[in-house]
């Protein structure tokens, strides 16, 4: 008996950990937007899901895309959404949903840029609901990061000690049980219109945040192995697959026009390897949407509210022809960015 | 997957937990699948490599070891350092030597330039090529038997965490501890997480904001000058430290879980008070090695005993005596600069350590006279501060080498040092946008001030960790739960770089 004597301490102090980090976790963790398109993604009506990063939360209007295509969307894209991320976002919408179609919306930065260790980009996975996928989700992505990421959730949100008490409060009202977005602590510029879309405001001041430059060389094959497993996941459920890039600043891209192309041209081969079809709505022509760099609310090429509604009925439309069968690329589209690009004005 | 890695955390959690449920005999197979596992992490490649290592080293030890002819086991033990130290030095050199050569035919106006070649580094080879070496020469001495059986061996070289960045240990401590396998101790458990808290906390609190000062100044030489070189140089004497001293406090907190105790790999180096004992202090897994198996095979040899003889008759006896010292202190690092990285830098500050400690050696004498002349008590306090100032300031130009990308940038930062030299230049702001506000920079130094007063406990002979876990339970408590928390509101959040020496 006397061996034994050292397990209740450890127990005990175990316990207490856990019981203290929780504490923590509960009282200073803000109420995302994630928790809320995850349990949007619950609805089991959608026709079609787009997964992608951020340039996807704010370019894609679900409504917009709706009307032209009468698919009934959900958005899934979320800032910092990897393409290891988007394969359990999308996951998850497939638990309760069967789309005939899956949009991923390819962001090159996210290929070329691979995140560091920091605890940053791990706001999706605790966002995810308790479920199996989630522990797949934990092996292949977790696992690697740092610990702080999921022991100590709250290291982000340590500063929030001051608001304790309101943020308590939003967990235990009836609206945050309930899913309603008005509790989550967003940007005052942002609007959230539900089905996963995030429209910012034109009151924002344009940011100067610019693109991560396109390196082939620095493809992460481990994100790319991702691209790869979601074309799988959507073919053994036989859902059509497409690969999209928003629209991004015009200025940004003629600035950085062979860099754009290039990526343009290895991200065309990754999709013509795989099969898939791909817009790069970069290479949109002027005529058939009108945009200027006051339409996107950083140089990266976030969109304002307004541009990405009209952008998603432009793309909407694209994909009701491309359903009918009657889709003309060449109306839309340049054939290459520097084509599309070569007559742009520059004011920065 | 790193140290500060969620999987590193579990896998010696769960790791332990299973390690304790199973009969002592079969452990070290734990050890082992584990080991391989985590090292599998980091690519499939790396396992050549190893085994290459492992099994040239067991076959070669085991035929040494029953060969009697002198002549044969040299041949062999010749055959081992060869063929594993002849893989590190292409690795590491091979792209260093192709440079240099063009560099040369470029001076010589020849138009042919050697194309570099595209190399993989296993991880920790290092340090596991050192660790395995050692192995090979003490069975060439006969020191112990050689171990029969190459999966033992194989969990000797390729333990997990040790493999990644030291220390590097010896067979005849580390593979008992390894092979017998332990019993469930709460001491060892609770010292463990204690030493892996200790070393995260070193590593998320200090060695990361302080990289960030350290690499924003000295990427970007150019627009800096006199207190900026000094602050970074300062960053990167306490990134070094933390990074590489919490590096190793995890590792030897993870092994300890295990009841496995791996040789201590630092002892409050700033402290020294001479170049020679900051060596003592430092790495000192490396220097014992370089000791024991350069050091004293060099020195003892019939060359350099004649020249010994030769440097007597020539400069006298005592003088003469430390000649082939000195000799050998240089070569060894020379060899450390070379184990530290390819480049000249590297080289450069090898010599540069091995140089001053020669030099003092040398000049012992001259420096007992001067301070005899001038009156001086070299046993008072005033006099040991400020050798170990004096030390730290030696350290801390070496540190320049490390610092800087190249050695000519190293000199051009030695030379700004004392160009428009001016405290008063810190306040223009600069400082507060290298990605650290003011709260990061009061964390550092107060980060920094326990640091510093635990080293100097330490130094002082206190066993910190004993006096703790001597205390009653809720002090005890409180202590490791500041511990398991502190990382995350005062922790550094951004861009978390890997452990220095994990890349070795």
């Amino acid at each position: 008996m006397k061996k034994k004597r050292w397990i209740l301490p450890v127990v005990g102090f175990t316990a207490l950990v856990i019981v203290i980090n929780s504490l923590l976790n509960y009282m200073l963790v803000q109420p995302g937007l994630s928790r809320f398109i995850f349990h949007e993604s619950e609805a089991g009506d959608f026709d079609c899901i787009i997964v992608g990063a951020s340039h996807g939360s704010y370019g894609y209007s679900p409504e917009a895309f709706e009307d032209e295509t009468g698919m009934k969307t959900m958005n899934m894209c979320m800032g910092g959404e990897y393409y290891n991320d988007a394969y359990y976002v999308l996951k998850y919408a497939l638990k309760y949903n069967k789309p005939s179609m899956v949009i991923l919306d390819v962001d090159y930065q996210y290929l070329v840029n691979q995140h560091d260790e920091s605890i940053l980009f791990n706001y999706i996975y605790n966002a995810y609901p308790a479920c199996m996928e989630k522990t797949g989700y934990y092996f292949s992505k977790m696992l690697k990061e740092e610990f702080r990421g999921t022991f100590l959730k709250w290291t982000n949100y340590w500063q929030c000690y001051k608001t304790i008490g309101q943020t308590v409060k939003k967990k235990q009202s009836e609206e945050y049980k309930n899913y309603d977005s008005s509790v989550v602590s967003m940007n005052p510029y942002d609007i959230y219109k539900g089905s996963g879309f995030i429209y910012r405001n034109s009151d924002y001041k344009k940011s100067d945040t610019p693109c991560i430059e396109w390196n082939e060389s620095k493809v992460d094959s481990g994100q790319l192995g991702y691209i790869k497993r979601i074309v799988r996941l959507c073919r053994s459920r036989n859902i059509d697959i497409v690969f999209t890039s928003a629209v991004q600043d015009p200025e940004m891209v003629g600035h950085e026009k062979e860099k754009f192309n290039a990526a343009d041209v290895y991200i065309k081969r990754l999709a013509d390897e795989l099969g898939v079809d791909y817009y790069n709505f970069n290479r949109l022509k002027f005529s058939v949407f009108a945009r200027d760099t006051g339409s996107f609310y950083d140089r990266e090429g976030h969109m304002y509210g307004e541009t990405a509604v009209v952008f998603s009925q432009v793309v909407g439309e694209l994909f009701a022809r491309r359903a009918s069968g009657k889709l003309d690329l060449d109306r839309y589209f340049e054939r290459t960015i520097s084509e599309a690009y070569e007559n742009i004005e520059f004011t920065w | 997957m790193s140290f500060i890695s969620a999987g590193f955390l579990l896998t010696i959690a769960v790791g332990a937990a299973v390690y304790y449920l199973m009969p002592k005999k079969y452990q070290w197979i734990l050890l082992l699948v584990i080991s391989l596992a985590f090292y599998a992490t980091y690519g499939l490649r790396c396992f050549w490599f190893i085994s290459f290592t492992v099994l040239s080293s067991y076959f070669i030890t085991r035929i040494m070891y029953e060969a009697r002819d002198k002549n044969v086991r040299r041949m062999w033990l010749v055959l081992a350092l060869v063929s594993n130290f002849g893989i590190l030095l292409f690795l590491k050199y091979c792209n260093f030597t192709i440079g240099n050569i063009n560099l040369l035919l470029g001076a010589a106006g020849s138009g042919l330039q050697l194309k570099k070649l595209s190399i993989f580094m296993p991880l920790g080879i290092s340090f596991y090529t050192f660790q395995i070496m050692s192995y090979v020469i003490d069975i060439y001495y006969k020191k112990y038997e050689p171990e029969r059986n190459v999966f033992k061996l194989g969990l000797f070289a390729a333990f997990i965490p040790q493999l990644l960045q030291g220390p590097i240990g010896r067979f005849d401590r580390l593979a008992p501890q390894l092979l017998n396998g332990s019993s469930f101790d709460i001491k060892n458990v609770e010292y463990g997480v204690q030493r892996i808290l200790w070393g995260l906390a070193k590593k998320l609190i200090l060695a990361d904001r302080a990289y960030l000062i350290s690499n924003s100044i000295f990427g970007n030489l150019s627009e800096y000058s006199g207190a900026y070189i000094v602050v970074a140089l300062l960053a990167f004497s306490v990134y070094e430290y933390c990074d590489f001293s919490g590096g190793i406090d995890v590792v030897i907190g993870a092994a300890e879980i295990f009841g496995i105790h791996l040789d201590e790999n630092f002892r409050q180096p700033y402290f020294s008070k001479s170049i020679g004992e900051f060596w003592r202090r430092w790495h000192i897994t490396l220097g014992t090695w370089m000791k024991d198996y350069v050091f004293y095979p060099f020195s003892t040899s019939k060359k350099v005993h004649k020249l010994g003889k030769a440097a007597q008759k020539r400069f006298g006896k005592t003088t003469g005596r430390v000649i082939p010292i000195c000799l050998c202190n240089i070569l060894i690092f020379f060899i450390v600069g070379v184990w530290h990285g390819a480049a000249w830098k590297y080289i450069i500050y090898g010599l540069y350590n091995g140089i001053i400690i020669a030099l003092s050696n040398l000049l012992k004498p001259v420096y007992g006279k001067m301070a005899e002349k001038c009156h001086v008590d070299t046993t008072s306090k005033a006099w040991k501060i400020f050798s170990i100032v004096r030390t730290f300031i030696l350290v801390n130009i070496g540190w320049l080498f490390d610092a800087c990308s190249t050695a000519g940038l190293a000199f051009l930062a030695f030379g700004k040092m004392f160009v428009n030299f001016s405290f008063a230049a810190l306040g223009d702001g600069r400082l507060l946008k290298m990605g650290l506000n003011l709260r990061d920079y009061k964390v550092l130094l107060a980060g920094i001030f326990v640091l510093f007063i635990v080293s100097l406990m330490k130094e002082k002979g206190i066993n910190i960790r004993d006096f703790i876990a001597e205390r009653p339970l809720v002090i005890r408590w409180a202590v490791y739960l500041v511990l398991v928390f502190a990382t995350a509101p005062f922790g550094f959040v951004g861009t978390t770089t890997e452990f220095m020496y994990a890349q070795f």
